[in-house]
C-alpha cells in the first residue's frame, strides 16, 4: 500500500499518547490474523458503545462499523491507528446519516472509554492535535472509498420483516416474547465483523429474525413455501446458515475478547 | 489503490473553467484515454486551515444523493468520484458528464431570439416533472429547483443539476430549514417559514419555472420575502383558512391585504385549457392538496396534441457555447442593475 500517510499530521500515524498505550494498537511488522479479527472486534465494541453515549441512532452506528470494515478492507491494519479511524468512521457516519455529532464530544467521550477514571482532557495541544487528526483521518477515509459512504443496512427490511411476521404469529405468544428486541440487539452485533458487508442486507435481516424465532421457539404458520421464502424470494436456507454461523463466530469472539 | 487515484486524475486534462458555486467549481475538460470531452466538477473540501470540521456537510451530501440517483433526468457521476492525492486532500473531483451542456436558464429563456413552441415548452417540463418524479419516489426533495439549475446536454435531453441544498425527507417529525430555494421560486409554505414541508416546494418551484418558458421573464420576482408573497397574492389571490387550512398558524404568518387575484388565463393568455389546469395544480395554496410530479404528469395536458417534441429537435442555442456565456455575465449584470425595470415590465404584463 502507497500510503499518502507521509502528509499526514504524525498523530495520525502514532496515534496520542492515550490511544498508543493500548496492547492491541501495536504495529508490528508481521501480520496476525487473529489478533486482526480480535482487534477489529473490539474497536467494533468500541464503535458502538461511543454511537450509543453519543445519542446516535442504531443507522448512524451501523454505518460507521461499515465505514471502518470498508476502511480497512483496503488499508493494512498495521498501517493506521484503529481507534483513530474508529472515530473518525464515527463523525463521518454522523454526516452522511444526517445526524452530526461533534468531534469535540467524539473525543471526550473516547477519551472516558480508555481512561474511565481520569478527568476530561484538557483543551491543550494534544486535545486539538487530536482533533486535527479525526478530520484528516475522515477525508483519508472518504480517499479510500471514493466517498462512496451511503450504505444500504437491513435495519429497514427487518422492520418491515417484523411487521409481517407480527401479523402471521398467534397474538398472544407475540407478546410474551421479545422477538423484535432480540431479533433487533441479534443484528446490532453483526457489526462487530466484517460479515455485516459480506452479506446482502436482506439476508442479514432474515437470519437475525430467524434466529429470534427460533431461540424463544416460536410458532410460524406452515405453508407451501417457508415463511422466509414469502418475504425474501431470493434466500436460501444455505443463506441464512451462512450469515447465522458467522454471527455465533462472533458471539464466540466474545468470549476471548473479553 | 493509490495508483488507481493517481492516474484517474492524471485522465483528464483540464480545458476551460465553467462556473463556480458556493462549494464547487466546474472546468471543461479532456478525458486522454477516450478523447471524449467530459465535465468535471471540483468539490471544495476546504483547506487544512479553514476546514475544521472536515469535509462540507452540503458537498458530502450532494456526491452522495448524486451517487444514489440514476435517472435519464438527473445529472449522474456514477462512479467517477475521487479525490487526487497530489493536493493536500483539498478537493473532490467528480465527473459529471460527457455531453456538452447548457444551462436552460441561458439557453431557452434568455435567448429571445429562439423560439419556444407550445410543444417545445411541453418536452421541457415533462422531462423536469419525470426527473423530479423519480427523485420524490426515492424521497428526496431538490429544494432548489430553478432553470439555473436545469442543464441541456447536446442531444436535448434536459437533466436536473445542483443538489447541494437537496435532502432526503418523509421522516416525520424532521424539522427542516424554510430558508430553501432560490426566492422567486420559493412557495408560500417556505416563505411563511414552515419547518414541515415535503414535495409541494418542488412543486411551486415546478410551476414557476413553467410560467417563466411561458412568459419568457421570472413570473413572481420579488425583492424581499415581503415582497415575494405580495407578488404571489397579487397574480393568485390571497389564500385564506378556507383555501388554505392551517395556513394562519404557520411560524412567520402575517395577514395580508385581500387580493382577488388575476385569473391565469389572463396572465397566460396563450395557454390552453389543459396547460391552465397543470398551472392551477401547481400554483395551488393548500401544499397537501398541491398537484404531485406523478399526478402532474397523469394530466391532459400531456396526453392532449401537441406532443412533445423530441430531444434533438428541440431548439438549440444560435450562438457558441462562449458567446452565450459572455451573454449570461452581461445578463447578470443588468438583472442586478435593472430590478426595477423587470418589476416595471411585469406590470405590464398583467
Amino acid at each position: 500500500m502507497e500510503g499518502p500517510s507521509s502528509r499526514l499530521p504524525a498523530t495520525t500515524q502514532d496515534g496520542p499518547l492515550w490511544l498508543a498505550g493500548r496492547t492491541d494498537s501495536g504495529r508490528d511488522a508481521e501480520s496476525d490474523p487473529a489478533r486482526d479479527i480480535k482487534t477489529q472486534f473490539r474497536v467494533c465494541r468500541f464503535i458502538m458503545e461511543t454511537g450509543v453515549k453519543l445519542g446516535m441512532r442504531s443507522v448512524p452506528v451501523a454505518t460507521a462499523c461499515v465505514l471502518y470494515h470498508r476502511f480497512f478492507e483496503r488499508v493494512n491494519m498495521r498501517a493506521y491507528e484503529p481507534y483513530l479511524v474508529a472515530m473518525s468512521c464515527v463523525y463521518l457516519a454522523g454526516k452522511v446519516e444526517e445526524q452530526h455529532v461533534r468531534t469535540r464530544d467524539i473525543i471526550n467521550v473516547s477519551h472516558r472509554y480508555f481512561n474511565s477514571s481520569s478527568a476530561p482532557l484538557e483543551c491543550d495541544k494534544e486535545f486539538w492535535d487530536l482533533r486535527d487528526s479525526v478530520v484528516q483521518c475522515e477525508l483519508l477515509i472518504l480517499r479510500q472509498l471514493n466517498f462512496h459512504v451511503s450504505f444500504e443496512h437491513p435495519h429497514k427490511y427487518l422492520l418491515h420483516y417484523l411487521l409481517s411476521v407480527k401479523s402471521l404469529v398467534n397474538r398472544h405468544a407475540w407478546s410474551r416474547t421479545p422477538v423484535a428486541e432480540t431479533s433487533w440487539a441479534l443484528l446490532r452485533d453483526c457489526y462487530h465483523g466484517v460479515m455485516c458487508i459480506r452479506h446482502i442486507p436482506q439476508h442479514i435481516a432474515i437470519a437475525t429474525l430467524y434466529l429470534a424465532l427460533n431461540s424463544y421457539g416460536v410458532e410460524m404458520p406452515v405453508g407451501e413455501r417457508e415463511w422466509w421464502q414469502v418475504l425474501c424470494e431470493d434466500v436460501t436456507k444455505a443463506d441464512i446458515e451462512a450469515v447465522i454461523s458467522d454471527l455465533l463466530q462472533l458471539y464466540d469472539m466474545e468470549a476471548k475478547c473479553i | 489503490m493509490a495508483v488507481d487515484v493517481k492516474s484517474r486524475s492524471k485522465r483528464y486534462e483540464k480545458l476551460d473553467f465553467l462556473g463556480e458555486g458556493q462549494f464547487a467549481t466546474v472546468y471543461k475538460a479532456r478525458d486522454k484515454t477516450t478523447d471524449n470531452i467530459v465535465a468535471i466538477k471540483k468539490i471544495k473540501v476546504g483547506h487544512r486551515t479553514e476546514a475544521k470540521d472536515g469535509i462540507n456537510r452540503t458537498a458530502l451530501r450532494e456526491i452522495k444523493l448524486l451517487q444514489e440517483l440514476h435517472h435519464p433526468n438527473i445529472i449522474g457521476v456514477g462512479k467517477h468520484c475521487w479525490m487526487p492525492s497530489d493536493t493536500n486532500l483539498t478537493s473532490a473531483w467528480c465527473l459529471i458528464s460527457w455531453k456538452p451542456i447548457w444551462r436552460s436558464e441561458t439557453v431557452i429563456i434568455k435567448d429571445t431570439s429562439l423560439v419556444l413552441t407550445p410543444a417545445n415548452i411541453k418536452a421541457y417540463i415533462l422531462m423536469t416533472l419525470q426527473g423530479l418524479e423519480y427523485m420524490h419516489q426515492h424521497w428526496v426533495l431538490h429544494r432548489d429547483l430553478k432553470p439555473n439549475n436545469l442543464l441541456l446536454d447536446g442531444n436535448g435531453v434536459l437533466k436536473l443539476a445542483d443538489f447541494g441544498l437537496a435532502k432526503a425527507f418523509g421522516s416525520p417529525n424532521r424539522v427542516y430549514t424554510h430558508q430553501v430555494v432560490t426566492r422567486w421560486y420559493r412557495s408560500p409554505e417556505l416563505l411563511f417559514g414552515a419547518r414541515m414541508y415535503g414535495v409541494g416546494v418542488d412543486m411551486w418551484a415546478v410551476g414557476c419555472i413553467l410560467a417563466e418558458l411561458l412568459l419568457r421573464i421570472p413570473f413572481l420576482a420579488g425583492d424581499s420575502d415581503l415582497d415575494q408573497l405580495t407578488k404571489i397574492f397579487e397574480a393568485l389571490g390571497t389564500p385564506t383558512e378556507e383555501t388554505w387550512p392551517g395556513v394562519s398558524s404557520l411560524p412567520d404568518y402575517v395577514s395580508f391585504k385581500i387580493f382577488p387575484g388575476t385569473p391565469l388565463e389572463h396572465i397566460f393568455s396563450a395557454a390552453g385549457d389543459d396547460l391552465l389546469e397543470l398551472l392551477q395544480g401547481l400554483f395551488t395554496f393548500n401544499p397537501s392538496t398541491r398537484n404531485t410530479a406523478t399526478q402532474a404528469l397523469k394530466m391532459k395536458y400531456f396526453s392532449n396534441r401537441p406532443g412533445p417534441t423530441p430531444g434533438p429537435q428541440l431548439p438549440r442555442p444560435n450562438c457558441s457555447v462562449e458567446a452565450l456565456r459572455e451573454k449570461e455575465t452581461i445578463g447578470l449584470k443588468r438583472k442586478i442593475e435593472g430590478l426595477e425595470t423587470t418589476v416595471m415590465k411585469k406590470k405590464l404584463i398583467f
